[in-house]
């Protein structure tokens, strides 16, 4: 997505964003028995983010199309991978446990990092992907005591 | 020489091998952190952030402080061995300590890098230890008043500061301050923007919002960078690390010089370091006799800079530990760091909890002189871990990031939070939304609101209230002065063009 288009979405959501705080601040009570209430700070947050959205919104449309090349491009599409990776990962924990989700999920993020697979860097991502979810379970599960997500294989 | 005595028995109490171990772990993540691709040190202290609380306060803060510091020596390996700048801060190093290193004298660089480091962050600590006591002494007397105005300049400071765009830094600072609202009313108790979830209700927990945008958020932008090449390899020796007394004196008054400006810079909040290292540097550059030589190998341009970066990383935790109020990324991580563990930071805490900040002050003290045999011993690792591989580093940071957060309160939520805020973050990085604002919001936010309101009520909502103390009224006026300044200048310098075209 062009970043232009980018700025004034942002710029759209945070508009949006300031409206609803606004509302909702006038229902939690702006001045109680003569004092600012639960609404009065939120109040002038919201109408910060409204304005200030607004002048970044109309500086986005003033640029011209294209003045603000995305250098990145296709490569964004990783992050949407990782994101979706990492939310599969959370989705499976309670039946394969952190170990198992993590152990899974360092491969799958390697390869849409590197964007492929070949053997040497198989050889690589394969005992990363085994050795740093055990050594992650002895410092959190072990040593800090955090009582880790098991999974239906019991770890 | 009453703080003399509370340093040193500070340092003696930091004589723990827990404590020892704690500072070994933090300087060595930070060495590492600042020379690995696309990470700084807000996220190696945001990542690093949800491991350590588990542990005895002291040895935490020890830990989290020593990835900070440390990251200010590492990050000049990188650029005088391969002209690659592992961070911010030692952009300017590679001016001349890359040019140094091509002629054959990466030695000489890196001695001095690790000199300046050592000089600029003993400077840093003596004015710290010397400046933050009084400093500490005189807010006692702020009031709620006096800290709404100096919140209010921090804040405004960092927005305008913090990033390319002043718009786009308030906007982030206000999100950042709506974020600190969510849960219950600071005042009174009163859900807000919680949306019927019992995980809101209590508030979004400061470290995952920062391992989201400093961890997973800086993680994203890097992996949509274009991966390092392998440059040539520079030769030098570990007998050419020792330092040399003859170029120590000889770049003496630059070593000063970069001190006192990092110091001076690095205490304002939004500055940061990296503003110091390159006024420092134009400073070096200006009292040379021979100003020609920089850019080409002058020692003088290594020795400046790196003084100036290791001060900064000190004087920025002066504002931290006086007054409560974080000028930076990393200082914002710090403090969410003193508030996990049960520590308000301010004036206050100098007389609560007296032992710990010694204690603390005294691991900087013992942090800063091993880093200087670290740095030496790891620079061969610290060169060549810049061209790991992110498509194995990355998954592996990743696994710490989902075991670390998990264990912030058990949660899955704090799961999908932290994987929101790590979208947030690259979003920001992408349209140049500052982060800073937005976790100084976080942060700040609460503290900011409790003290309007508890003004106003104290005044029955008279505003004026604001504008009565002497010390607030200066603050909110300098405060108007620098905002308003850039806009004055504006307006005159569209004024003369209008004049002229006139005549």
């Amino acid at each position: 997505m062009p970043v232009r288009i980018l700025d004034i979405l942002v710029a759209l959501c945070l508009i949006a964003l300031g409206v609803h705080i606004v509302w909702m601040s006038i229902g939690y009570g702006y001045i109680v028995r003569n004092v600012p209430g639960p609404g009065f700070f939120p109040f002038w947050v919201g109408l910060g983010i409204v304005l200030l959205s607004v002048l970044n919104l109309w500086k986005a449309l003033r640029l011209e199309r294209g003045e603000r090349r995305d250098r990145e491009g296709w490569a964004a599409l990783r992050v949407v991978g990782i994101v979706l990776a990492m939310s599969l990962a959370i989705l499976a924990l309670p039946w394969l446990g952190m170990i198992l989700a993590t152990g899974l999920l360092i491969p799958v993020v390697g390869i849409i990092i590197n964007g492929g697979v070949d053997r040497a860097f198989a050889l690589r991502i394969v005992p990363a992907a085994v050795l740093m979810p055990i050594a992650c379970y002895y410092v959190f599960g072990r040593f800090l005591n955090v009582p880790l997500i098991t999974g239906v294989f019991g770890i | 020489m009453e703080t003399l005595g509370f340093l040193m028995a500070g340092i003696g109490a930091a004589m723990q091998p827990g404590i020892l171990l704690a500072i070994l772990v933090g300087v060595v993540i930070g060495l590492f952190i600042s020379v690995l691709p696309g990470l700084g040190p807000a996220a190696g202290v945001a990542i690093l952030l949800p491991v350590v609380v588990g542990l005895d306060g002291t040895m935490a803060m020890a830990a989290l402080a020593g990835v900070y510091y440390g990251g200010m020596y590492g990050g000049a390996v990188t650029s005088i061995l391969l002209g690659i700048p592992g961070d911010a801060p030692s952009v300017m190093t590679v001016l001349d300590g890359h040019p140094m290193a091509q002629q054959g004298r990466a030695g000489d660089a890196l001695s001095m890098n690790v000199l300046a480091s050592f000089f600029g962050g003993l400077f840093g600590l003596v004015m710290l230890v010397g400046v933050a006591y009084q400093v500490a002494r005189f807010a006692l007397a702020f009031g709620p008043t006096e800290m709404t105005a100096l919140m209010v300049m921090a804040l405004s400071l960092v927005s305008v500061l913090g990033g390319k765009d002043a718009l786009k830094g308030f906007a982030a600072l206000a999100l950042g301050l709506w974020i600190g609202m969510v849960g219950l009313d600071v005042i009174g108790g009163f859900p807000r923007y919680h949306y019927g979830s019992m995980h809101l209700l209590s508030g979004l927990e400061f470290s995952v919002i920062a391992v989201g945008l400093f961890g997973l958020g800086q993680i994203f932008a890097a992996i949509t960078q274009p991966p390092l090449q392998d440059s040539q390899k520079i030769r030098y020796t570990f007998r050419s690390l020792i330092p040399n007394p003859r170029e120590l004196i000889r770049c003496r008054w630059d070593l000063l010089r970069g001190s006192v400006i990092g110091f001076v810079v690095g205490i304002l909040p939004g500055v940061g370091a990296t503003a110091s290292t390159m006024l420092s540097y134009a400073v070096a550059k200006r009292f040379s006799r021979t100003p020609e030589r920089f850019g080409k190998g002058a020692i003088e341009g290594v020795a400046a800079p790196e003084a100036a970066n290791n001060s900064a990383s000190y004087a920025a935790m002066i504002p931290l530990f006086t007054l409560g109020i974080p000028g930076s990324a990393t200082t914002a991580v710090l403090m969410g760091g003193l508030l996990m563990i049960g520590l308000q930071p301010g004036p206050q805490m100098f007389q609560q909890h007296s032992e710990f900040v010694w204690t603390l002050f005294g691991t900087f003290y013992i942090g800063n002189v091993a880093l200087v045999f670290l740095t030496i011993l790891l620079i061969p690792v610290l060169a060549s871990i810049v061209f790991v591989s992110r498509a194995l580093l990355f998954p592996m940071i990743i696994c710490v990031v989902m075991f670390a957060v998990f264990s912030i309160g058990y949660s899955v939520a704090n799961l999908w939070i932290v994987i929101v805020f790590g979208v947030l973050g690259y979003v920001m990085l992408r349209l140049d939304y500052p982060a800073v604002p937005l976790i100084l919001g976080v942060v700040l936010g609460p503290l900011l609101e409790r003290a309007v309101r508890r003004t106003l009520i104290a005044s029955q909502g008279d505003m004026m209230v604001f504008l009565q103390r002497p010390i607030a009224l200066t603050l909110f006026v300098l405060t108007a002065l620098f905002l308003l300044a850039p806009l004055a200048k504006r307006g005159l310098a569209a004024f003369a063009r209008h004049r002229n075209a006139g005549s």
